[in-house]
């Protein structure tokens, strides 16, 4: 059997098993709801593609990565987890991480594409009449600059999807699964912002940096895509990031989250530490113990 | 019986941190049988079998699969099989055989009597079906090889002995099915070989006539009682203090 | 309504009737009625699929049963019933004894109990190993040690001797005996007809989720005119050995 072959198989299983499970599809309701409240509070839909991007941006921000825990954070545990069985089929363990990436990248994209394509397509009938033309020059609003927003929302939501895979890897069999990845949505979320706040405050980023340094977050190289490439084409106000970082950053977060998640599998991180643990307090135990006798003997 | 073997276990070991769950184990499994290990509980018999399928790495000896080469050389059903909800019986053999380009999921459920249940989703299958599912999962493929973990554990007395009739089916020219179990009748009306663990240990092993001759008893209770003794406490490897 | 007077040894610990249960559109309990006594080992026997676990867990009140009624009479208790599930879980992290002491914590008993719990069930040498290092029938034993945490009147156990070896299984079984000793009511379901019949003061059979059969092992056989339980299991379920029956389908 081709890797090609396992790999499709195990990423059909896993999109099945998404679109079966009823609460995702309520995560998808939600966020349509989510969205249209935003949009009524904030108004961007009346003004077109990019002021509605705009007013999604913070939300998603927030979203996305919500969404990516919730798919990833139990991707090989409880009944999810057949791997002593898969263990018997000739099915490799690349296959296997990118089959289950990939059905599960796939469900978030239905969860988060979804309700954005909707607002889309709202846009599209309620906005201003610069909305109804594809225009691809400069200045001018357009369907086009909405896709675009969509699919840095997806990559940035493959990226999230790869770290909540990773931590539930390395946590799982333990009790902190489900608050690690927690920590990973905070982590995400907050995390490069402060980082970047923090040395900025204390000096040590200069303002020729920041661009940068921003780029090393996820959360903060999809806000800078976002404004470089969605809504700087409209204003000409660009420049907010480092695109190549940004982009280098993104990728760098995906190929060591889906690194980590290959390496993870076979080893019981977790375990290994508190076995690690267990051997140096039995060895405390024993010392103390010989430290006892011979000060009897 | 044949001199061919499908499996060779030379000194394996298992320790979990300080304790040795397995020691010294070294057993020749022979081709087209059915061959039984038995143990009181903690005895390694689940560690053993995990072993050889590969989910957990021995920290000594070696393990080699003399069979065929095939694209499944072992077919493995875990003590307790997870399978995720939603799916019906048939969707689930299907991912399976799917991987191994195996029979068609009506023709495995045919093979273990569970046709009539096809259509419906696996987290509304009582014990008794979920572990034949779980065998129908373990045959994807023809694997020379097949290791069952406790199948008729859980199942009423007719279902067990219908798992065992299956699983004597599974076992023929070139066939080999490995199974653990704690009903020892069954295990005397099927089994060819059996292996007797205790306390991590192969305690003997052989077949059934050679057993009871050694031991001086008819009945495979009676080898186990000579082995281990009272059993009415669970020996705890490593656990002595 | 007839009101009673005195709560005496005949008033039954457990009342169920007509109880019925369905998933989706199969029904798994239909019209299921009877009492459970303290004093009494009563095992529920029959194929699987014919809605043990189902009716075990709406004992306990894991679920709500759609139809009938399920009512405990015993003596108050801080834990009216003790439980083993067919498949015991533990959280991880905590040691045998960590685990039963917890329990033990929420009815106000000391590490002592637990010890005690433990060797009931000859759990003691694995106290300190962790719950998730444990076997698969040495899990089930912590299980029992569980549910006889707080001496409840009623102890449900589905299923205890699955997985265990047959000295461990003989010992549960004296175990549920010893339970019934000092006054509580014991209900449970398995599979070793031999050890049912030994040991079970009383045996419902459950069969195509209806109560088959009612009586002492010696009742049933006599009725059925055999020799054992297991044939009388073989003689009073209605699917053929060796095919599965699979209710709401047409098999």
């Amino acid at each position: 059997m081709s890797r090609f072959r396992g790999f499709g198989v195990v990423a059909w299983r896993e999109l099945l098993t998404v679109v079966r499970t009823r609460s995702y599809l309520l995560l998808s309701a939600g966020l349509l709801l989510v969205f249209v409240g935003v949009l009524r509070v904030a108004g961007g839909i009346g003004g077109g593609y990019v002021p509605t991007a705009v007013d999604l941006l913070l939300p998603l921000e927030l979203l996305v990565p919500l969404v990516a825990v919730a798919l990833g954070y139990r991707a090989f545990s409880g009944e999810n987890d057949d791997r002593p069985v898969l263990r018997t089929y000739p099915l490799s363990k690349s296959a296997l991480v990118a089959g289950v990436f990939a059905g599960r990248f796939v469900g978030l994209a239905g969860i988060v594409g979804g309700p954005l394509v909707a607002v889309g397509l709202a846009v599209s009938q309620i906005g201003g009449p610069e909305s109804r033309v594809f225009a691809v020059h400069h200045g001018v609003d357009s369907p086009i600059l909405f896709v675009r927003f969509i699919a840095l929302t997806l990559c940035f939501g493959a990226v999230v999807l790869a770290m909540a895979m990773a931590v539930s890897v390395l946590v799982r069999n333990s009790r902190a699964a489900l608050a690690a990845a927690l920590a990973v949505l905070v982590a995400v979320v907050a995390g490069g912002d402060l980082v970047a706040l923090l040395g900025l405050s204390a000096g040590s980023i200069s303002d020729d940096l920041l661009g940068t340094v921003l780029a090393v977050g996820p959360n903060a190289a999809y806000r800078g895509l976002v404004l470089e490439s969605v809504v700087g084409v409209v204003t000409d106000r660009s420049n907010a990031i480092n695109v190549p970082a940004a982009v280098f950053g993104l990728g760098g977060w995906l190929g060591v989250s889906l690194l980590i998640v290959w390496f993870g599998l076979d080893r019981r991180p977790a375990l290994l530490l508190q076995n690690a643990l267990d051997r140096a307090r039995s060895l405390g135990l024993r010392r103390r113990l010989w430290a006892r006798l011979r000060r009897r003997g | 019986m044949s001199d061919r073997s499908v499996l060779r276990l030379d000194g394996v070991a298992k320790s979990f941190g300080t304790v040795d769950v397995l020691s010294d184990i070294s057993v020749s499994i022979p081709a087209g049988e059915l061959v039984a290990v038995i143990g009181p509980n903690g005895s390694g018999k689940t560690t053993l079998l995990r072993a050889i399928v590969g989910d957990l790495r021995p920290t000594g000896g070696s393990i080699s699969y003399t069979g065929p080469d095939t694209n499944r050389p072992i077919g493995y059903l875990p003590q307790r099989p997870t399978f995720r909800s939603g799916f019906t019986a048939a969707e689930t053999l299907a991912f399976y055989s799917a991987l191994v380009d195996g029979a068609a999921p009506e023709i495995l459920l045919e093979r273990v009597g569970l046709e009539a249940a096809a259509g419906r989703n696996v987290e509304n299958l009582s014990g008794g079906m979920r572990q034949l599912l779980g065998i129908a999962q373990a045959i994807v493929g023809d694997p020379p090889l097949v290791i069952l973990d406790e199948p008729a554990s859980g199942l009423d007395p007719n279902m067990s002995e219908y798992v065992f009739e299956t699983a004597a089916e599974i076992a023929s020219e070139d066939r080999t099915v490995l199974l653990s179990s704690h009903d020892l009748t069954l295990v005397e009306e099927t089994a060819d070989r059996v292996v007797v663990l205790h306390q991590g240990r192969v305690a003997a092993s052989g077949t059934l006539e050679t057993l009871s001759s050694r031991f001086g008893t008819d009945s495979l209770r009676g080898v186990l009682n000579a082995i281990v003794g009272d059993t009415a406490r669970v020996s705890v490897l490593g656990g002595e203090q | 309504m007839y009101i009673m007077t005195e709560i005496s040894r005949e008033t039954p610990t457990l009342t169920l009737s007509k109880v019925g249960h369905s998933y989706g559109s199969i029904d798994v309990l239909d019209d299921v009625s009877f009492d459970i006594r303290s004093g009494e080992v009563t095992a529920i026997i029959g194929p699987n699929g014919a809605g043990k676990t189902t009716l075990l867990k709406a004992i306990v009140g894991l679920h709500d049963p759609a139809r009938g009624e399920i009512r405990y009479n015993g003596p108050a208790a801080s834990r009216p019933i003790g439980y083993l599930q067919q498949h015991p879980a533990f959280r991880p992290g905590q040691t045998v004894k960590e685990a039963i002491t917890f329990y033990g914590s929420l009815v106000d008993e000391s590490e002592l109990d637990a010890d005690a719990r433990l060797e009931q069930v000859g759990l003691t040498a694995a106290a300190d190993r962790a719950v998730e290092d444990l076997s698969g029938g040495m899990t089930r034993l912590a299980g029992i040690a569980q549910a006889t945490v707080g001496d409840p009147p009623l102890v449900v156990l589905d299923e205890p001797a699955s997985g265990l070896d047959p000295g461990m299984s003989v010992r549960i079984f004296e175990v549920a005996e010893e339970l019934t000793e000092t006054g509580a009511a014991v209900l449970l379901s398995s599979h070793d007809l031999a050890l049912v019949e030994r040991t079970a003061d009383r045996v419902l059979l459950l069969d195509d989720g209806t109560v088959a059969r009612d009586g002492s092992p010696a009742l049933i056989c006599s009725e059925l005119g055999v020799e054992s339980l297991l044939d009388a299991f073989e003689a009073a379920i209605s699917g053929e050995a060796g095919t599965v029956t699979v209710r709401g389908e047409t098999a």
